[in-house]
Formats: structure tokens, sequence, C-alpha cells
């Protein structure tokens, strides 16, 4: 169930009240959201809800028992609480995201070397037939074969896994009961796509009672519509129109339409991440709960590094937290390995396949240099007895430097997100060396308009924006609902087929 | 955790509560306002929207026009069958001629600028009226969105209740005439009632005849909905890739040629039946826009020729040739409606509805001129005619085939 469908809409209209009306009953209400949960993940799949029942499950006897290990000191058993989550979790996740990926490895390798064995013939043969995907119609027969990724199943298992590092290292208690912990998991409005919440931001909302007032609500609908219009008017418009027409046959255009469509990429993966975590935290606005941000204006750059702390948060802040600062950071020397260990990790995250691995290591390779680079500065400053400050993330001063830094960054993030994008390695090439003459002429006006306006959108100041957002929530409830209907009938008449939100692959 | 509430907690949670569900019908109502003053805009500038001519989940054709279904908007009143012409009366001729069209949209007369009685089955039946001719009546068996293998079947599944002398199937080059996909007519029954598969998917059981009580509804009253639902009917989920296939000859993609020999297949059962009972079957071959116009062609090629293997020098007619060649093959007559569709690109707006993929009502007085023109060159209607004087019809019509 997709939040820009109809049926989402009924969804919501029949759970809100309900909600509201069990407010003042703790339990009750948690049980109905969690209910209500299952049954919008079950809609996916009906035996997608066994995954997120074991890992809920897992996790729960694990903090449990890591808490009482800790309570009586047993380090031993406290760790191997941490690893029988670690490996069911991770096991469940590998297990769906990299088993094809690993058999069209060995397959290539074993026809390298001139085996007759053939794995891809044998998962045919063996894989049941709930765990592949379907062809959508007799005309469309891609996919067929493959294992099916669980929508959602890489956040998931995200939150259950920081919920358990944080009771190991002591700084978050279990959850008082099992349903609120599985609501914590499951709840519905950032299950699929997150952003990933932790237990220690979210669990605690449980106790509160359940907050409303004005100003909450119209922030809700507010970020509902916008999310909406992010997904439907500009990310899918965007990507029908510029980005699928290219990538779909790169020969046919020029070098410099090749280099737009990897900018309208961006647009568009923006827009529809963005947009879906707009929409889940309106949703969860509605329901009283508070989800965390999870971008921060993620173009307005002067280096990659930044770019990973203003684009999917939630994810970046959970490998920094989990991950780069326990193997050391930027502290021990190893601050390379530290690096592409986490980012061929954030690639691995989003997809098994090499396309990813490069991807990860491009940035990894980028924000050393960017390490180094900004290190000897100091270094060179230092030695003239001057203190470089790090340049402020807003109000950056209009310099040719700063201008030049931004190009750099955002033309390389948008050249890199050829890896995501591409999905094959055919079409990687093809999109860096095969052009033809045809020009931006030989795509739809729309879509260019909009790709304009929203790269213009990016270079807007805060201000502005910031302002009309002021602005917007200072309408009447009455009225901004009424521009909320507009944006839904905008986006039903540019919405094309159902198209699923793209980091609902990941 | 307590279930037990302060009374200040108590007063605070009844407050929010009360603020909410206050609050939710002004919410639901304005956005229904929003939604209904876009759609009103949307209503004033789309094309087409007979979305209650429709009857869903026929499990053999997907969709079928609604028998007896009136629309003042654009003078239209389906017969007893579905068909857009004037009923057959009780006491019609036993002897007369009928010739019956099945074909898409521009069959049915889909577009703004056209009322029923300015659709090609009127223009043709008068102008084959003579006074020394026998009567002649002409069937308009166009559904909007059809392939040309739904076309044949509806033409076989009516042969024994309108009995035509000559039964004709409109066929195009394009993916949506010669691949059939069932996809887009996949429907579930359920309490009896014929359901589209993605909505039996997408909602509970229980919720289903509300959803499609509602849809219906909502495609009657929404512009924006009727347009989705045209779209959805015309595209499904095909890929754009699928969509922009011409015929140049069998396709590689195994699906595709599986989907082309089901509309050869429909087509051979068609002229079974037609031989069975001795109704004359024609393929009128009918090239769709970007067929029409030198420029429209340059731009398909040049989009969409290298996916498909063909050269950009490759002529406007070779789709044509291909598909009139291939018919031929399969035995089949061909009516070739090029020199009318030629005039049409010539003077495109002269004959083109707004919407660009319909005929206006030159359009349609055109392509009736050209049926004419094809039944004059075979000097078909005496042949019929003293087929029929032979043979006259022992009832005006028959039962509605179900």
């Amino acid at each position: 169930m997709y939040f820009q469908s109809p049926e989402f809409l009924v969804f919501l209209a029949v759970v809100l009240p309900l909600f509201w009306m069990l407010a003042g009953r703790r339990r009750a209400r948690t049980i109905l959201l969690l209910v209500a949960s299952y049954f919008f993940y079950g809609l996916y799949e009906w035996w997608y809800l066994s995954l997120i029942v074991f890992s809920t499950a897992l996790d729960w006897v694990c903090g449990n028992r890591i808490h009482e290990a800790a309570q009586r000191d047993d380090a031993r058993a406290k760790k191997r609480w941490l690893v029988a989550s670690l490996v069911g979790n991770l096991g469940v996740l590998c297990f769906f995201k990299y088993t094809d990926w690993l058999l069209e490895n060995v397959d290539w390798v074993l026809h390298a070397i001139g085996s007759q064995v053939d794995l891809i013939a044998w998962r045919s043969a063996h894989y049941p037939s709930f765990l592949t995907a379907g062809a959508g119609s007799e005309l469309m027969p891609s996919a067929i074969g493959r294992m099916v990724v669980p929508v959602g199943i890489s956040f998931f298992t995200f939150q259950t896994l920081s919920y358990t590092i944080d009771v190991y290292r002591g700084r978050l208690a279990p959850a008082k009961t099992f349903t609120d912990f599985a609501l914590f998991v499951a709840l519905f409005p950032q299950l699929v796509a997150g952003p990933i919440v932790r237990a220690v931001q979210f669990v605690p909302q449980l106790d509160l009672l359940p907050r409303m007032d004005t100003q909450r609500l119209k922030d809700a609908l507010y970020r509902f519509g916008s999310g909406l219009v992010r997904k439907v008017a500009i990310a899918d418009t965007i990507g029908v129109m510029v980005v699928d027409p290219v990538f779909g046959d790169p020969g046919q255009f020029s070098p410099l339409v090749h280099l737009i469509a990897c900018f309208a990429f961006l647009a568009q993966i923006y827009n529809d991440f963005a947009g879906y975590s707009e929409m889940a935290i309106g949703v969860a606005k509605l329901f009283g709960f508070d989800l965390p941000e999870n971008f921060d204006h993620p173009y307005r750059i002067t280096s990659v590094s930044e770019f990973w702390s203003r684009w999917h948060i939630t994810l970046s802040s959970w490998l920094r937290d989990y991950l780069y600062i326990p193997l050391g950071g930027n502290r021990t020397g190893h601050t390379v390995r530290n690096l592409f260990v986490t980012m061929i990790l954030v690639g691995l995250w989003h997809g098994a396949s090499w396309l990813w691995v490069l991807y990860g290591s491009l940035m990894a390779t980028t924000m050393v240099i960017e390490l180094r680079v900004a290190s000897a500065r100091k270094m060179r400053a230092a030695a003239r007895g001057e203190t470089i400050v790090d340049p402020p993330r807003e109000g950056r001063p209009l310099t040719l430097a700063n201008g030049v830094a931004h190009l750099y960054a955002i033309t390389f993030v948008a050249i890199t997100s050829l890896c995501i994008r591409a999905g094959t390695w055919d079409t990687f090439w093809a999109m860096l060396t095969d052009f033809g003459d045809s020009g931006l002429t030989r795509l739809a006006a729309l879509g260019l308009w909009i790709l304009l306006a929203t790269h213009v959108i990016v270079y807007l100041p805060r201000r502005v924006l910031g302002g009309t957002e002021a602005l917007i929530l200072r309408l009447p409830v009455f009225a901004l609902s009424i521009l909320l209907g507009v944006a839904i009938a905008i986006a039903a008449v540019l919405l094309v087929g159902n198209q699923p939100f793209i980091y609902f692959q990941f | 955790m307590t279930e037990i509430l302060s009374k200040s907690d108590a007063e605070l949670v009844a407050q929010r509560r009360n603020f909410v569900l206050a609050r939710l019908l002004p919410i639901l109502a304005g956005i229904a306002i929003g939604f209904a003053i876009v759609d009103r805009i949307v209503a004033a500038t789309d094309t087409v929207a007979e979305e209650g001519a429709f009857r869903y989940g026929d499990p053999l054709l997907g969709w079928d026009n609604r028998p007896g279904f009136e629309n003042p908007q654009f003078e239209t009143k389906l017969d007893r069958f579905g068909f857009r012409n004037e009923e057959i009366p009780d006491d019609a001729d036993p002897k007369e001629i009928r010739i019956a069209g099945f074909g898409a949209s521009r069959l049915y007369g889909a577009g703004n600028e056209i009322v029923q009685p300015k659709c090609w089955n009127y223009v043709l039946e008068d102008l084959l009226r003579r006074d020394d001719a026998p009567s002649v009546r002409v069937l308009n068996g166009g559904v909007m969105a059809y392939s040309a293998s739904q076309a044949a079947l509806r033409a076989k599944l009516y042969l024994d209740a309108v009995e035509p002398d000559l039964v004709f199937v409109t066929v195009s080059a394009t993916m949506q005439f010669l691949l059939d996909d069932k996809e887009a007519r996949r429907f579930v029954e359920i309490d009896g009632e014929p359901v589209p598969k993605s909505i039996a998917d997408a909602w509970p059981r229980a919720l289903v005849p509300a959803v499609m009580a509602f849809k219906e509804f909502a495609g009657r009253n929404s512009a924006i909905v009727a347009r989705h639902n045209n779209r959805e009917m015309m595209e499904g989920d095909l890929p754009p890739g699928v969509q922009s296939w011409l015929y140049f000859d069998e396709p590689e993609d195994p699906a595709m040629r599986r989907a082309l020999r089901t509309t050869w297949d429909n087509f051979l059962e068609l002229r079974r039946a037609c031989d069975e009972r001795g109704v004359e079957l024609r393929i009128a071959v009918v090239p769709t826009t970007e067929l029409l116009r030198p420029v429209a062609w340059q731009a398909w090629l040049e989009e969409n020729g290298a996916r498909w293997g063909v050269p950009r020098s490759a002529s406007r007619r070779a789709p044509i040739d291909h598909l009139i060649q291939r018919l031929r093959e399969l035995g089949f007559e061909v009516w070739d409606l090029s020199p009318e569709t030629n005039r049409i690109g010539r003077e495109f707006r002269r004959f083109m509805s707004a919407d660009n993929g319909h005929w206006n009502v030159a359009g349609h007085a055109l392509i009736a001129e050209g049926l004419a023109r094809c039944l004059a060159e075979e000097d078909a209607l005496p042949r019929l005619a003293a087929e029929r004087a032979a043979h006259p019809r022992p009832r005006p019509y028959g039962e509605l085939p179900r």
C-alpha cells in the first residue's frame, strides 16, 4: 500500500479516528497501531509478516537477556546475546538481499573456469514460488526467477539492531512491553522506507499522552501534502519524462543530455525519498508521534562528506554511531579503512551489486581525499600560526571558492548516481561512452521545466523557503485542507501508474 | 505504564481527542473541495469521458459497451447490444444488408467534437443509400481501448445476434492493436460480480463491493478518475518501451511474440466462425497517428527506432506494408485505408480531433468514404444483397450473447 494510493487514504480514514477514540487508553491505542501496522505491511505480502515478527521477537528476547546479563555483570552472556541478535537479523537480511548476488557471482566464476554447473538454472528450479518475484504482466517478463527482497527489511533490521546495541551499551533500558517494542519496529508510517528511527527516539513517546494541537495538525497536513507533490508531481514526472528515456536508450542522446539526466536523477531520487519521508513524518504527527528528519537540503553542499551529513541522515548517523565510530572513526589512524568499510556498507545496504560497491568506493575515496586536503590546509595554516574555522553549513558567502566547491561536490554526486540508476553495467557504460545526437528537444518539456524549477529551489535562500512554509502554515486548518485536496488532485492528474518509491527496493 | 489517567491527563486526552475528531469532517470536506476544483479544471480541458459506457468484467472481452447506455453530451445512445447506432427495429427488412465494423476508440467515435449521428457508420449508411439499391444497415461495434484481438472476439461473439453480411475489423501496426495483453483485462469474480484483479488484490474482500460502487460513481463524476480509468485501460502497467512497439516483423521477445500469436489466432477463429455462417470478413488496415505525418514518423524513428532495430531510413509505409503482407499470408482479405489516412496526415487539423488521436466529424466522413470505396472496388453490395435475398433473416435480431 503506497502513501499515494487511494487505499492508503481509506486506511488512514479508518485508523486515525479509532486511534483518537482510544487515545486515553495506552495499551489499547498501542495494540490498535500495532495491528494496523501489521495489516499495512501484510498487504504487500502476508508472508513478510513472519520476517518482522521474527526480527521483533528475536530482539525482544535478546534485549531482555542482555539487560539481565548486564545486571549480573555477565559480560560474556551480554556479548552472546548481542551476537545472536546480529547473526539473526543480519542473517535474514543477507539471505534475502545477497543470496541472488552471491549465486550470480559464483556462477560467473564457475563459467569462467569452464565449469558446466548452472547455478541460475538451479535457482529457477529450487526457489519456492512465494520467494520469487512474479511477472506483473505477460509483456513484462522482467525479474522472473529472482528472489524478492521484502519491502522495508533493510530499514526495520537496522531499527531492531540499534535497539539491541543500545541496550548492550547500557544507553537504553529494554522496552516495557512486547507491544511497545513491536510497535517501535513496525509503526506503519516509517516501516517500509524510514526514516530509520531508534528506540531511544520513539519508545519514550509511547508513554506520553498523544500530542495534538492546531499547529501540529497543520504541520501534519502540510508535510503530507508537500511529500505527495514531491513524490508524484516532481519525482515521478522527472523520472518518466527525463530520466527513463535517457537511461532506457543512452545511445540516442548527446553527452550533455546524459549529464542532465544524471542531474535529473538526483532531483528524482531526492524528491522521491524526501517525499516519502515527509509523508511519513506528516502521518506520524497525526498520531501524535515525532519522527526524525531525514534530509537537510542535501544538495546545498561544498563537499561530498557534507552530502552524507545531509542525505538520508538517519542511515548515515546510524552507520556513524554503530559502525564508523566503533571501528575507530577518524582517531585511530585507520580513517581510510574505516571510511571504506562504512561507505561500501552504505552501498551494499542499498543493494546487492558491484555497481553499489563501486558507488561506496568512489564516495569513500573522495571523502578520504577531502579529509586529507582539509587536514593539509589546517596544518599549513597552523604552521603560519593561523586557525582555519570550518565554514558554516548555512549562510555561506557567495564566493568563487564556495561556488567551485559546490560545483565539484554536486557534479560528483550527480555522476556517481549513475551507479544507482544504471542498474546494469551495460547501461552504466552506455551512459559514459555511447552517445547520439538527440538533444533536449527529444524530452518532454514539462519534465524539463519541473527539473529546472527543482534545481532553482535548491539555490533559494533558506529564509525564502522557510517564509513560504510559514505563510502556508498560517492558514486556517480548513484552508490548508483545501490546499491538500488540490495537492492530491494534482498528484492524481500526474500519477503515472503506481510508481513505487525508489527506496522501497532497498 | 498505567491504564489509569489522572484527572488532568484524562481531561487533556479528551480535549485532544475532541480536537481531532471535531476537525476530521472539515478536513475531509476541505480535501474534497480542493480536489473538486482541480477536477473541474480537468473536466473542462479533457476530451472523451464516456466512462459510464463500459461494462467491466466480461470474462472474454474484459470490458464491453453497456447496452442502452445514453450520454446526451455526445448524443450517445447505444443499442441493445452496446453498438453505437440506431436500434435494429423489430420490423427490420429481413433482406437488408448489414455491415458491422469492429475496432477501438476511433471506430467507436471518441473525441469531443463527435456526436453519435456524425460517426462513420451513419455517414456510410447515407453514402450507400440509393433508391435503386437494397437497404443497408451499418453497425458500429467499436469499443474504447480495444485491441484488434478483443475486436475480433467481440465480432465473433455478436455474429448470431446481429447476423451481419459483412464484418470488418480495424487494425493498425501498433502495440495496442496487435499485442493481446491479457493483463489488461484480468478480472476475478467476487460474489458473482466481475472485479478487476488490481482492485481484488488491493482491497479486503468485504470492502470490494463498496470500492466498485465508488469506482463507478467516481468514474461517472470525476474527470480525474475517468482519465485514470482510461489510461489504465489504454496502457496498463506496460513499460513505455513496449508501448512504442510497431509491427515490422515477428517481435524477438517471447512474451510479445506470444501476444501477437494470440491476435492472429483470434483473427483465424473469427474467420472460421464467419465462414460457418456465410459472413464475409475483411481486415481494414487503418494507420495510426505516428504513421500519418512525416514529422511524427521521424520523431518516432528517432525515439524508438533503435530499440526495435528499425533503420532511420525506414519508410512510413513499412509497418503497414508488413502488416498487410502478414494478413494476406494468413489468408485474410484486406482493406487498405491508407489513401484516406494519408490525406488525414496531409490535412491533419482538418480531419483530426483536438486530442490528436481520433477523427473529427470530417475525419469520420472521410473514413466512411474510404470504406465505401473498398466496398465499391469489390462490388460488394450487389453480391451481399443477392446472398441475403436468397437467405432472408428469420428474425430481426437475436439474443444478447452471454
